[in-house]
């Protein structure tokens, strides 16, 4: 894995930061801070050439520049950017053991059923000698797991692993695409998430290749204190096909509170990715204090003609989720699809949805989303549907409803509709609607109890969203409903 | 029965327990116990069941997982162990054609585009699978055309037994053409006027309610 | 899209000596102008709009003839001249009671520019009041429309080259049913509708519009009583290069209301349509029900079309729906036609009114729409 430009590299970075900052190196973390030097640091720990170097560089510049947004629905407290550590080593303060975990997470793992050595895994347990990367394997008590998946993954051809080693391993892709679905300067997280990124998923479907199996980043937990700033590049070949499962059931603490990630997706030609989130990271309390800022910027490019890219997320954490799932139907006959269902509780904000812009011939997209605002949270939906003035006989499907719970929440939606095709066809339609009250007294009536009739209810809500999950997942989604929506019965 | 208005439904409600209606005074008691203060899931699971006189639609919940859903926690509250799977399908398939119903209709949504006619024969459905002690069927023959409501009634006859009570709302006559009852209770303006067995609701049916209110 | 100067736009407003009702106190409105509620690049309502030219018109005063196109009813209601002395008392009590100046800065601009205004005025009870409004002599106009407890009114209004704000303000059991034709014209239009409906009170919209260079709708509709009642209806018929600007709010304040909105429009030539239909519940507007659709039909390839159906809700016992479509023609109706000999350019046009119609049934409607049978 080492390349021959290792040497030079380290001696550069040696040079640079001579004085005083070497001896900051030794750290496991770097203290609160951004500048350049910051990110020639991240760039040096991980070896990069310089071409990615200076790539992260001129993002960084180009960040300095801009202003951070505020047209959404949600409301927050100025953020500190220089109050931020921007790197922190991936093996500082893991649990030892299971007892060393909180338990009230455990607790949680074991309303999901998820088994307890993959609680361990979950929770990042370490054997005391051994690095996470081995031990997860371990814990997950299949070395054979481990390796018969890289196996198989191995005999179709299809690469699957961090993007810190895909820039090493695969520079030719990495600088092919990076940045090309969302470019360094498209929005201003996107911006900051380009200079400062620490890891995440490098996803390669040869031509003609079905993935043998669903990818999923239960096997990337390791990773788990530098995913503040997760980049995720997939392509899919020609032909290619590939599920990819991002996130965990289990509410995922982390005392940073910024996750500004950046996914890319690629289809080429008669291409099919499926990207699907269940996402639930700590909502803060029911106070609203603490919790995660989850502002992220996901787009697909269906490049080729008949290619295809679906999006379904279930959003139940964060204090702030901010996101956009995107499709830019470029492709003739090219297809995208949005299925989401966000539930907020409590006092969290979202303002979540996708956009759409169809610029071939022939092209499709389905939205269909499905809000739950229960305590006292506020539940957006944003859209954009547009039909360049290119895109003949282009087609698209939105339903959104939501569904309030209780008296204190808010749902709003805004969907933008842009046609400049006079062939195009778009449909919209959006309700709003409670659990009734006859609802909960039939269900009480037959012996159920409130809150499960009200997370049945809420279930029978999304299922068209839940039925384009990934089984594990669909059956997980649910039960995820059933923990968020704890309380929100009065 | 009664005249419309005269609390009927009101009554079934309250005595499950719908949380619109303030008690003032007196008790409800089920078998010897008090149930005044009992949530309505937990009459349910004491063995109460009212069958809607106007049954709710929930969309995307199917009926056969709300009716598991229901069995299930009715089996967790008498410390029952729970029905399996494959035996309960085969319970509500069976059930639901002794009902006339198309057992297909299991897999969509809680009444979810039924006429009142199967909306009321799959309330009948779910008392037959929870198996009450007592059930309260509130206007359960009105919108029931003549096959139906011998299907209704043939289900309730067969059901009803020396350990259950069924108790039929109504303010027609002609359900009692198919069932015998073995009481009858004439309710007017909230209160019960007459008491008597079937030949009382003969003479109603001849005299009309205003005969009532005469001392 | 040029921008706004606001700086400039207030120093000018701050240097008017006005002529026109001295004794009209302005300072509310410079107020909300300053809290900053003129466009900004990217500002929300003026998306797809350019702002500019409405906010820095040529000064050279149009030459408005005084036209008497306001008729005056024989009956205690009447219409009374701002100027006029009868006028103050109501002037003063209702002016501005319905439009939210921080939310629609051209009426707070036309407030202070004001130089011609209308008292509308239908005495309680009275059932039988049919008013034209037509050209006024003014470039900022204001009509101030009280329909009161119990009473009726038509209102058939043609909307003028000029900056109009209609305030109507709809008494408890009054109805108010309101006509509105706008002609294809070809300069800068700016009207705002704003209405308060009390308890039990009705407001009717059925607006029929062409376009112009470019015309920009604000319409602002208060639901203030339990059982009050919106209905809104428009159709257009965009031509040419034409431009036509909706921007329609509903806002629940109150338990209780209904309302629907029912928007319609052909999109032709190198036309321009925008639609933004919101829907606004506050968080004690429990027991409101609200729907929204807006269906359109484009024509031709270089026609374009933006719409954005809206729904802020804070209250949970609602109930409420809106659906848009953009689409064209359906091809199977078209063949139809052509299997009954009726060739396709003419098979276009019976759809198109067609399509209009459904929601047009007045005949000046039908008229200015270019869809009478």
């Amino acid at each position: 894995m080492a390349s021959t430009d290792d040497n030079s590299l380290d001696g550069l970075v040696d040079r640079e930061y001579a004085a005083g900052f070497v001896t900051d190196i030794e750290a496991d973390t770097l203290p609160p801070g951004l500048d350049e030097d910051v990110i020639r640091f991240i760039s040096a720990r991980k070896n990069e050439p310089e071409w990615l170097t200076q790539w992260r560089l001129d993002a960084y510049h180009g960040w300095l520049e801009m202003v951070e947004p505020s047209w959404g629905q949600v409301q927050f407290p100025a953020i500190d950017y220089q109050s931020i550590s921007y790197f922190s080593a991936p093996s500082g303060d893991q649990p030892k053991t299971l007892e060393d975990v909180d338990p009230e997470l455990l607790a949680t793992y074991d309303k999901l059923g998820i088994p307890l050595h993959e609680q361990a895994a979950l929770a990042g347990v370490s054997e005391p000698q051994q690095a996470p990367t081995v031990a997860v394997d371990a814990v997950f008590d299949s070395v054979s797991i481990g390796t018969t998946f890289k196996k198989e993954l191995r005999k179709a051809g299809v690469i699957f692993c961090s993007f810190s080693e895909a820039v090493h391993d695969h520079p030719d892709l990495i600088r092919k695409y990076l940045g090309s679905v969302v470019p360094r300067g498209d929005n201003f997280f996107a911006a900051l998430n380009s200079a400062v990124f620490s890891d995440g998923s490098f996803v390669y479907i040869p031509e003609n290749t079905r993935c043998p199996m669903e990818l999923s980043t239960y096997f990337r937990i390791n990773e788990r204190n530098t995913g503040q700033f997760e980049r995720t590049l997939i392509i899919a070949e020609p032909g290619a096909y590939v599920s990819y499962l991002e996130g965990c059931t289990a509410p995922m603490r982390d005392e940073n509170q910024l996750h500004a990630a950046v996914v890319e997706l690629v289809a080429l030609d008669d291409a099919e990715i499926k990207y699907s989130t269940v996402q639930n990271w700590y909502p803060g309390d029911e106070h609203g204090r603490g919790g995660i800022y989850n502002f992220v910027t996901k787009r697909g490019a269906c490049r080729g003609d008949r290619s295809k890219i679906s999006w379904t997320q279930v959003e139940t954490g964060s204090a702030i989720t901010w996101k956009y799932p995107s499709v830019v139907l470029r492709g003739d006959d090219s297809v995208g699809e949005f299925y989401s269902v966000a539930l907020t509780n409590n006092r969290q904000q979202a303002d979540t949805g996708t956009k759409m812009v169809h610029l071939g011939k022939n092209t499709r997209s389905t939205i269909i989303s499905k809000g739950i605002s229960a305590g006292q949270s506020s539940n957006a939906y944003r859209g954009l549907v547009r039909m360049n003035p290119g895109a003949a006989k282009a087609r698209n499907y939105t339903q959104c409803d939501s569904l309030l719970i209780g008296e204190q929440c808010a749902a709003h939606t805004f969907p933008y509709i842009e046609s400049r095709r006079r062939d195009g066809v778009i449909e919209h339609e959006a309700t709003t609607s409670r659990v009734s009250d006859e609802q909960l007294f039939l269900c009480r009536q037959r012996g159920i109890e409130p809150e499960k009739a009200v997370s049945m209810i809420v279930n029978g809500f999304c299922r068209d969203v839940f039925r384009e999950l990934p089984m594990e997942f669909a059956v997980e989604a649910g039960k995820l409903l059933e923990v968020s929506l704890e309380g929100a019965v009065g | 029965m009664g005249p419309n208005g005269s609390g009927k439904s009101t009554l079934a409600n309250v005595i499950a327990g719908k949380e619109d209606y303030q008690i003032d005074q007196g008790r409800i008691a089920l078998e010897g116990q008090e149930i005044t203060a009992l949530s309505p899931e937990e009459r349910a699971h004491r063995g109460l069941f009212l069958a809607f006189q106007y049954p709710i639609e929930i969309p995307g919940v199917s009926n056969m997982e709300f009716l598991k859903a229901a069995v299930d926690s009715h089996a967790r509250a008498t410390g029952k162990p729970e029905i399996s799977t494959v035996d309960f399908m085969k319970t509500a398939r069976s059930a639901a054609e002794q009902l006339g119903l198309n057992p297909e209709f299991l897999k969509r949504g809680v009444n979810e585009g039924f006429s009142g006619g199967e909306k009321k024969r799959n309330e009948i459905l779910q008392m037959l699978m929870l198996n009450p002690k007592v059930s309260i069927l509130d206007e359960t023959d009105s919108g029931l055309d003549i096959d139906a409501l011998r299907t209704v009634a043939n289900g309730v006859s067969a059901f009803s037994n020396e350990t259950n009570a069924v108790v039929l709302v109504t303010h027609y006559q002609r359900l009692l053409d198919h069932i015998e009852p073995d009481f009858v209770h004439v309710i007017a303006n909230g209160t019960i006027v007459r008491s008597g067995d079937r030949s009382l609701a003969l003479e109603l049916e001849e005299k009309g309610y205003g005969w009532l209110e005469d001392p | 899209m040029a921008l706004v100067d606001a700086v400039s736009v207030i120093e000018s407003l701050e240097a008017l000596e006005p002529h026109y009702l001295p004794w009209l106190d302005r300072r509310g409105a410079l107020a909300a102008l300053k809290e900053g509620t003129l466009p900004r690049p990217n500002s929300e309502s003026w998306k797809y709009t350019d702002p500019a030219p409405f906010f820095d018109p040529e000064d050279d005063a149009l030459d408005v003839e005084a036209k008497d196109t306001v008729s005056v009813p024989d009956s205690p209601s009447g219409v009374i001249d701002f100027e006029s002395d009868e006028a103050r008392e109501i002037v003063l009590s209702h002016i501005n009671q319905a439009v939210d100046q921080r939310r629609y800065p051209l009426a707070a601009i036309s407030y202070m520019k004001i130089d011609c205004g209308l008292v509308i005025h239908v005495t309680p009870g009275d059932q039988t009041q049919s008013i034209r409004l037509g050209d006024l002599r003014g470039r900022f106009q204001r009509v101030l429309v009280i329909v009161g407890a119990g009473a009726h009114l038509d209102l058939i209004e043609t909307t003028t080259g000029s900056n109009r704000v209609v305030e109507c303000f709809v008494a408890p059991d009054a109805e108010l049913r309101h006509r509105r034709l706008q002609p294809a014209g070809t300069g800068i239009d700016y009207n705002l509708v704003a209405v308060n409906i009390a308890e039990h009170g009705s407001y009717r919209l059925s607006q029929y519009s062409s376009g112009a260079r470019l015309r920009r709708n604000d319409v602002s509709v208060n639901i203030l009583g339990e059982g009050a009642d919106a209905e809104l209806t428009g159709a257009w018929q965009l031509n040419e290069a034409l431009h036509l600007d909706n921007q329609i709010s509903v806002n629940h304040l109150v338990p209780g209301g209904t309302s629907r909105q029912h928007f319609r429009g052909n999109v032709d030539g190198r036309a321009k349509s925008i639609f933004n239909g919101r829907i606004y519940i506050a968080a004690n507007a429990q027991r409101t029900n609200a729907t929204l659709t807006n269906r359109n039909l484009v024509v031709s390839p270089e026609a374009e079309v933006y719409t954005k159906p809206e729904l802020e809700i804070y209250a949970n016992d609602v109930v409420c729906s809106h659906g848009a479509t953009v689409g064209q023609l359906d091809a199977d109706a078209l063949f139809y036609f052509q299997s009954r000999g009726i060739e396709e350019e003419e098979a276009r046009s019976i759809l198109m009114k067609g399509f209009l119609k459904e929601v047009v049934s007045h005949e000046d409607g039908r008229a200015l729409l270019g869809i009478e049978t």
